[in-house]
């Protein structure tokens, strides 16, 4: 391929790649409620079911649950019922109905035990791909023809 | 998402020893490529930046949200064609431009199929955009159960890597 067709086909995919990142961000930051949105306008969320994934448990008093979410922290009250408390550390997702400012009454929650799993999992495959990288990137450099 | 090494794993054992070796690392980079494009800047925007910039009232939630777009088929394929013409020659080890970029995009095709078996809480995967923003699972195992097939791909991801045909030395 040529060099002024790859300039071509690096700025037209780089282009395309920031205007869907804006395109879908914008489209499901207006399709989607968030927490941040029900404590800015509470208006919005009356009523209206919520979804937080992922938080990480931090304090379990009676039927309450704090939770740090990556929205920031979240106060889930009462735990529903038929689903046992968590304990602190664990991984859990939630569709809840927002109450007022952080908190929020669940009706279904789902515990992932095996998240931490997942997590330092990936964290190192993303090391090793980096060293790959690197390594990929090293031997091919020695392979280049010394200039004189 | 199904974690990193079950993806690495996957496409491997899919190659099956098909591949050359160096055709075979696109393929398998390809098939990490959507979660390092797309769930490391998310991570490091909900985390670092978006904390970092909230003292200021800057909104990020959307950008947050958009990097989920090159996890999707119409963000992955603009991303393998712009890493693939942005790499020097050397670097593409003997593999033609337009095929090195078919192998991430192929690699990619199957971790986004991978992706698309599993079952979360709520679906999240929008995988119609810009056609829908309807999201679509097929709901076959636990998101977070990846790792209980390791015992059974690790295994054969070594015999695939191991049958792969190695090239002959291909000039820089």
């Amino acid at each position: 391929m040529p060099d002024h067709a790859r300039a071509w086909w690096a700025a037209g995919s780089g282009l395309a790649i920031v205007v869907l990142i804006v395109w879908f961000g914008v489209a499901m930051d207006r399709a989607s409620l968030s927490l941040a949105d029900c404590i800015e306008e509470p208006d919005r969320c009356e009523g209206r079911e919520l979804y937080i994934g992922y938080a990480r448990v931090l304090s379990v008093r009676d039927r309450s649950v704090s939770l740090r979410s990556w929205l920031g922290p979240v106060q889930a009250t009462p735990w529903p019922a038929d689903s046992p408390l968590p304990s602190p550390g664990l991984s859990v997702s939630l569709l809840a109905t927002h109450v007022s400012g952080a908190t929020v009454t669940p009706h279904l929650v789902r515990e992932h035990p095996y998240r931490l799993i997942k997590e330092r999992t990936g964290l190192i495959m993303l090391v090793l791909w980096v060293v790959l990288l690197a390594l990929w990137v090293r031997v091919r450099r020695s392979e280049l023809p010394q200039r004189a | 998402m199904p974690d990193l090494l079950t993806h690495t794993l996957v496409n491997t054992v899919i190659a099956g020893g098909r591949l050359p070796r160096r055709s075979l690392a696109f393929f398998v980079f390809g098939g990490v490529l959507p979660d390092l494009v797309s769930r490391v800047p998310t991570l490091a925007f909900a985390r670092v930046v978006r904390p970092l910039l909230s003292r200021w009232h800057v909104d990020l939630d959307w950008l947050v949200h958009g990097f989920a777009a090159l996890h999707l088929p119409v963000g992955f394929v603009p991303v393998c064609a712009f890493i693939v013409a942005c790499l020097p020659k050397h670097l593409l080890g003997g593999v033609p431009r337009v095929h090195a970029a078919g192998l991430l995009a192929a690699g990619g095709a199957v971790h986004l199929l991978a992706d698309l078996m599993q079952e979360h809480l709520r679906p999240g995967y929008r995988y119609l955009f810009p056609l829908s923003l309807r999201p679509l699972e097929l709901g076959w195992f636990d998101a977070d159960l990846g790792f209980v097939s390791w015992p059974l791909l690790l295994p054969l991801a070594w015999w695939a890597w191991r049958r792969a045909p190695q090239e002959s030395k291909s000039p820089p």
